[in-house]
C-alpha cells in the first residue's frame, strides 16, 4: 500500500507564460472554457486538447502532472460520460445494453453511435475544463493573482479566499491520508468491505479532520491579524504585476479568435465531427 | 537590560498587567488570576510551567488575541507599549508585539518564502522599494538566506519555524514572543532557533519564550516568571533558580536531567526478537515532478524485544515517522522484511495487525474517532474483539484512570486539552494489549509531571513483555526512562547501543558529524 502525496498547486518557473499578467492567464482560461461549452465538438475538443498540453509543456511543466491532475477525477468523469451514453435514446442504435427480458419487457438502455459521440464528447470536454485550469493553478503565484485581482477593484480579502485554499487542501489532502492511516492503525476495519469499509472510512474521516482544519483556521488567522492583516482597506505587494503590451495582444488575439470560432461554428458552418 | 532588582531605576515597562483575570467562554475555572506584571525593554523572559497553568493565556492577552479573538470574561488591563489591549485591535497592536505560535504550518500564508516574509510589509502598506531589503535583512536574522526562493511546501519543519520567525521580525516589532519555539525541532534546528532569538535580543528587542524545558534558554534569559494555576510562582532571575528545584519539579519544569527512582526494564535477555527488521529500504514517490526521490529509509536492520523501551532519535525529515509507518504496516518497503514473530506483517490487513502493533501519530487531533472519551478507549478492543466487552469496560475505566481522564470519560474528546488528548490516544490502544507499542513524539506540549506519568504506564507495559519504541528528540528523556537508543541519519540506522552508551556515540557525532556526512560509527549488534 502507498499513502498517497499531494503536489496540487502553484508551480515555480520562470517561463514566458509564468511571467504573464496573472489576469491575461485567467482570461484566456475563460476563454477557453466558453469555446469547451460552447462548441459541442469532437474536433474542437480535441484542438483545445492538444493546444493545453502545449501550454503544459511551454510552461516548462511535465506531462506526468497534468494526467496526474486527472487521476482523481477520472472516475467521476467517467461516471458523467456513462450516465450520458445511457440515457442517449436517439440515433442509430448499435444494440442494447440490456436485452428483452421476456415478451413485452425490455429491451432497455439503448446504445447508440449519438450517445457514444456525446458521452465521448462530454469526457473530453470535462478532461478539458480540469487540465486548463489544472495548468492556470500550476502556472498563477495566487498572491501575484490576489494583487491583480485588485487592478480590477476587487477587495483584496476575496483574493486571499483563494490563497488559502491553495495553501490548505494539500494540507488537509495529507491529513486525510493520515486520519485514514491512524483508523486502520486503531484496529478500525477501513480496509475490509468496499462499501462497508467506504461508510466506515467516511463516518471516522469526517470529525477529525472537521476539529483540526478548525484548528489550523483559527491559528491561520490569528497568524495573519497578528501580521497586520486588514490593517487597511488596501495594501501593497511585493511584486505588483503590471499589464503590458504582451498582455493586452494576447488577451485582445485570444478575444478576437475565440469570437471568430464562435461566429464561424455557431452561424456559418456546422461543427466539424469525426464520431457521429 | 533591567531584572527584579533594579525595576526602580528602569525606563517605564513596555508591558504593564494589572489585575488581570481571564476566563474562556464556558469554563467554570479562571485561567488567569488577578495578574500583575512589568516588563522592561530589552528583558529576555522565559514563561515556564505546567500544562494549564495559564502561559498561552497570558500570551494571547499581551497579543491582543484575547479578548478580541477569544470569546470570555477580561477583567483588568494589559498594556503594551502604552496601547491598552482592550480597546486597540490585533492589528494595530501587531506593530508593537508578535506572537509566534507554536506550529509552523498553522502560521504559514502564502506558497513562498519571500512572499510570506512580505505579507506583514504588504498589510502595513510599505511601498515595494522598502519591502526587498526588509526581506533579506528578516531572513539573514533568522539565518534563512538561502531560503528566500523556496516554495513553502518543500521546507522541513525547522526551515518552516525559521520562516514563520523572520515574517513576523520583518515588522521590527519591539516585542516577540515565542510559544514553545522548539517544541517539534531536532537538537540541532533548536540551536539554530535559539542563536536566531539570541541574535534578536541583542538587536535589542523584548523576548518572552514560552517553554517547558528552560535548560537551553537559561544562559540568554534575564528574568524567569513560573507560573501555576493562573498566577505567578516565582518571578525572579534564573541563577537564582539552582536553589528551587524541588520547586520546578513541583510545577513541571525539567531543569536538570529528570530523575526516576523505578528499576528500568533491561530488556535482556534478547534471545527472542518480537519485532524483527532486515534490510528495510524505502522511498516516497515523488511529490513534485522536477524533485529527485531520495530513500527515506537505507537498508535498516534490526530488532526489538520484548520488555526492551527504545529511543527512536535523529533529526527532523530523518525517518523517524516513516520508520513507525513502516513497522505499522502502512507503507509497503521497497526492499526488506518486516516480521513480527517471524510472520510477516504484510501478510495481514493493518486493522488485524492492530492487534499486535499500536501506533500513536503526532497530532491528537487525527486519531480521535469517537463521541466520548471512553468511547475511545473502547473503539480499537470493540473492533478488535479483545478483550470481551464486559472485561473491556472495567479495564476503560483503570486505564482512564492512570491518565487521569476519568473525570472526562462522558465528554467529547475534542473538549479536552492537547495534552489530554494526547494522552487518550496512548491510553485508546492500551486497553487490548498489543505486543509493540510505536510512540511518534508523544511529549510535545507536556510537562515533567505528564511525562512521567506517560512513561511510567510505558513501563508498565514493557514489564508485562511489550516492545516499546519511542520516536523523541528529548536526551534527557531517553536518558531517564529508555532501554536502548536507535539514531537515525538521513534514513539509515547509525547507532543501535544501550542508552548510556548510544548517547556518549551521540554526543560524538555531534561535535565531530552533524552538518557533514558522518563517518559510520560503530553500531552495536545484537
Amino acid at each position: 500500500m502507498k499513502m498517497r502525496t499531494s503536489s496540487f498547486g502553484y508551480l515555480q518557473r520562470n517561463s514566458f507564460i509564468h511571467r504573464l499578467n496573472p489576469l491575461t492567464k485567467f482570461a484566456v482560461l475563460i476563454l477557453l472554457v466558453i469555446l469547451t461549452v460552447t462548441l459541442v465538438s469532437d474536433i474542437v475538443s480535441l484542438s483545445i486538447f492538444v493546444f493545453l498540453l502545449l501550454g503544459y509543456i511551454g510552461a516548462g511543466i511535465n506531462l506526468r502532472y497534468a494526467f496526474g491532475r486527472l487521476r482523481r477525477l477520472i472516475a467521476f468523469i467517467l461516471l458523467i460520460a456513462m450516465v450520458q451514453l445511457l440515457f442517449t435514446s436517439y440515433g442509430i442504435i448499435l444494440f442494447y445494453l440490456i436485452p428483452p427480458l421476456a415478451p413485452g419487457f425490455g429491451p432497455f438502455f439503448p446504445i447508440t453511435i449519438t450517445g457514444i459521440a456525446n458521452a465521448i464528447n462530454l469526457a473530453f470536454r470535462l478532461i478539458n475544463i480540469v487540465l486548463a485550469s489544472a495548468l492556470f493553478v500550476a502556472i498563477t503565484d495566487p498572491s501575484r493573482f490576489v494583487a491583480a485581482l485588485t487592478s480590477l477593484r476587487i477587495p483584496y480579502r476575496y483574493g486571499y479566499t483563494l490563497v488559502l485554499a491553495l495553501r490548505l487542501v494539500p494540507l488537509f489532502d495529507k491529513e486525510s491520508n493520515t486520519v485514514q492511516a491512524a483508523q486502520r492503525a486503531r484496529g478500525i476495519p477501513v480496509d475490509q468491505g468496499i462499501i462497508r469499509g467506504f461508510l466506515r472510512r467516511v463516518r471516522f474521516t469526517f470529525m477529525p479532520l472537521l476539529f483540526s482544519a478548525l484548528g489550523r483556521i483559527d491559528a491561520l488567522t490569528l497568524a495573519m491579524d497578528g501580521r497586520g492583516f486588514g490593517y487597511a482597506p488596501t495594501r501593497t505587494y511585493l511584486i505588483f504585476p503590471n499589464f503590458v503590451i504582451k498582455d493586452w495582444l494576447i488577451v485582445c488575439v485570444s478575444i478576437f479568435l475565440t469570437s471568430l470560432l464562435l461566429w464561424y461554428f455557431l452561424f456559418v458552418a456546422p461543427l466539424p465531427h469525426i464520431i457521429g | 537590560m533591567s531584572s527584579p532588582s533594579n525595576y526602580t531605576t528602569s525606563p517605564p515597562p513596555v508591558i504593564q498587567i494589572s489585575n488581570l483575570t481571564y476566563t474562556y467562554e464556558g469554563s467554570d475555572k479562571s485561567a488567569l488570576q488577578e495578574l500583575n506584571l512589568e516588563l522592561y525593554s530589552g528583558d529576555f523572559v522565559i514563561i515556564a510551567g505546567p500544562s494549564g497553568s495559564g502561559k498561552s493565556t497570558l500570551a494571547r492577552c499581551l497579543a491582543g488575541f484575547i479578548p478580541h479573538e477569544y470569546p470570555g470574561t477580561f477583567q483588568g488591563s494589559v498594556n503594551v507599549l502604552e496601547q491598552e489591549t482592550k480597546s486597540h485591535s490585533i492589528r494595530d497592536l501587531a506593530r508593537s508585539i508578535s506572537l509566534i505560535q507554536q506550529d509552523p504550518d498553522n502560521q504559514l500564508v502564502t506558497l513562498n518564502v519571500r512572499n510570506e516574509v512580505a505579507f506583514g510589509l504588504e498589510n502595513f502598506q510599505y511601498p515595494s522599494e522598502a519591502i526587498k531589503p526588509q526581506i533579506e535583512w528578516a531572513l539573514k536574522a533568522v539565518n534563512g538566506d538561502n531560503l528566500r526562493s523556496r516554495s513553502t511546501h518543500t521546507l522541513s519543519g525547522g526551515e518552516k519555524q525559521k520562516v514563520v520567525i523572520a515574517s513576523f521580525v520583518a515588522l521590527q516589532s519591539p516585542i516577540v514572543i515565542f510559544d514553545e519555539p522548539t517544541a517539534r525541532l531536532d537538537p540541532q534546528t533548536t540551536n539554530e532557533v535559539i542563536t536566531t532569538l539570541q541574535d534578536l535580543h541583542k538587536q535589542g528587542r523584548t523576548i518572552l519564550v514560552i517553554e517547558h524545558r528552560i535548560k537551553p534558554f537559561l544562559a540568554l534569559a534575564s528574568r524567569i516568571l513560573l507560573m501555576n494555576e493562573g498566577r505567578i510562582s516565582y518571578d525572579g532571575r534564573p541563577d537564582q533558580l539552582s536553589a528551587l528545584p524541588t520547586t520546578l519539579l513541583n510545577l513541571g519544569v525539567a531543569l536538570h536531567p529528570l530523575s526516576y527512582s523505578e528499576v528500568v526494564p533491561s530488556g535482556a535477555p534478547h534471545e527472542q526478537d518480537l519485532l524483527k527488521i532486515r534490510n528495510l529500504t524505502f522511498t516516497y514517490p515523488r511529490i513534485e515532478e522536477q524533485s529527485t526521490p531520495r530513500p527515506a529509509l537505507q537498508n535498516l536492520t534490526f530488532s526489538l524485544h520484548p520488555g526492551e523501551i527504545v529511543a527512536l532519535m535523529g533529526a527532523n525529515g530523518s525517518g523517524k515517522s516513516t520508520l513507525l509507518l513502516q513497522l505499522m504496516g502502512l507503507l509497503t518497503p521497497d526492499s526488506g522484511t518486516i516480521h513480527l514473530n517471524q510472520q510477516n506483517i504484510h501478510e495481514q490487513p493493518v486493522s488485524q495487525l492492530a492487534r499486535s502493533i499500536g501506533l500513536i501519530f503526532q497530532n491528537p487531533l487525527h486519531q480521535l474517532f469517537a463521541s466520548t472519551v471512553k468511547e475511545e478507549v473502547l473503539l480499537a478492543s470493540k473492533h478488535l474483539g479483545i478483550p470481551e466487552p464486559n472485561e473491556a469496560e472495567l479495564q476503560a475505566e483503570k486505564v482512564l484512570d492512570a491518565f487521569g481522564l476519568l473525570p472526562y470519560q462522558d465528554q467529547s474528546p475534542y473538549t479536552l486539552s492537547l495534552g489530554e488528548q494526547r494522552r487518550l490516544t496512548i491510553a485508546s490502544i492500551l486497553l487490548h494489549k498489543p505486543q509493540v507499542l510505536l510512540l511518534d513524539e508523544p511529549f510535545i506540549g507536556q510537562d515533567y509531571h505528564n511525562v512521567h506519568r506517560l512513561m511510567t504506564i510505558v513501563h508498565e507495559e514493557a514489564s508485562q513483555g511489550s516492545a516499546i519504541l519511542l520516536a523523541t528528540h528529548d536526551a534527557a528523556i531517553t536518558e531517564t526512562y529508555c532501554t536502548r537508543l536507535l539514531f537515525l541519519y538521513d534514513g539509515r540506522l547509525l547507532i543501535d547501543a544501550p542508552v548510556k552508551q548510544g548517547l556518549e556515540y551521540l554526543t560524538m557525532f555531534e561535535q565531530t558529524a552533524y552538518g557533514h556526512e558522518p563517518k559510520l560509527l560503530e553500531v552495536e549488534s545484537e
